[in-house]
């Protein structure tokens, strides 16, 4: 199998189907997860609301991929989350504010939200790693790959 | 929900998670720390945003042309969740204040510079 330029910070050796190869399957596991993110997000219709939610959705999600497959991240960080949340959305809604409401209302709003997505995105994580040492027996018997 | 419409978020959606998990392990192996990866996918997403709004918004512009572009290929070009799990992993106070000056000054110039140009 070829090597592929596959993220390191994973900490994950490269997997996938021996058919597709691993750079086909990981854009088909991301595409898997961004068809039903991107979804949420247009019906959502609230990108405050998506923002925050996939910030919480992602850190549970990494403390509890330690003991999962790639794919794990792939369709659900990289693909849902990563899809399900916008940075570009975020930025225009600043402007945005920032014609109608003026600067401070704008950069305050841009200040609530980065304080929300972070603690949001704690806050799943702490659960994540909550859940990681409540079920540890069970996934300890999980193949780690 | 509309099927045409979903159709349409979801076709721009892919290639646009697609080029972000592309170039964030591109660019992983050029930078310092992951978090640049995502902050330059993000800015570049902000400055097409910018560059691409101007004609959308003209009168007879087709609304299925925003779904696919804005809604669906930038909207999961750029992340947010990404950023702030990855905020979460600076250490240092130094880079972490750069990072979140980076994202709010580099996005704001980046989609006034498209806005500029896309006139």
């Amino acid at each position: 199998m070829s090597r592929m330029p596959l993220p390191k910070s994973d900490g994950a050796t490269p997997s996938g189907s021996p058919l597709l190869g691993p750079l086909l399957s990981s854009l088909l596991l991301v595409a898997l997860g961004a068809i039903p993110g991107s979804l949420l997000r247009w019906l959502v219709d609230d990108l405050t609301v998506v923002n925050l939610l996939g910030a919480f959705v992602l850190g549970w999600l990494t403390a509890m991929a330690a003991a999962r497959p790639r794919a794990w991240l792939l369709v659900g960080g990289v693909g849902f989350c990563g899809s399900l949340t916008s940075f570009s959305g975020w930025i225009l809604e600043l402007h945005t504010h920032i014609q109608g409401s003026g600067w401070w209302v704008a950069l305050a709003g841009w200040f609530l939200e980065l304080t929300g997505g972070l603690l949001m995105a704690a806050l799943g994580m702490g659960l994540g790693r909550w859940m990681q040492r409540r079920w540890l027996p069970q996934m300890g018997n999980r193949p780690r790959r | 929900m509309m099927p045409k419409q979903a159709l349409l978020v979801a076709a721009g959606a892919v290639p646009g998670a697609w080029l972000r998990f592309l170039l964030v392990n591109h660019l992983a192996e050029r930078l310092p720390s992951k978090p640049w990866g995502t902050l330059i996918v993000n800015l570049l997403a902000c400055f097409v945003l910018g560059w691409i709004l101007p004609g959308l918004q003209r009168p007879g512009a087709p609304p299925e042309a925003s779904l696919l572009l804005v809604t669906g290929f930038l909207g999961s070009l750029s992340t947010f969740s990404t950023l702030m799990v990855e905020l979460l992993t600076v250490r240092a106070l130094g880079p972490l204040v750069r990072l979140v000056f980076g994202s709010l000054v580099g996005g704001f110039l980046a989609l006034m510079v498209g806005l500029v140009l896309g006139r």
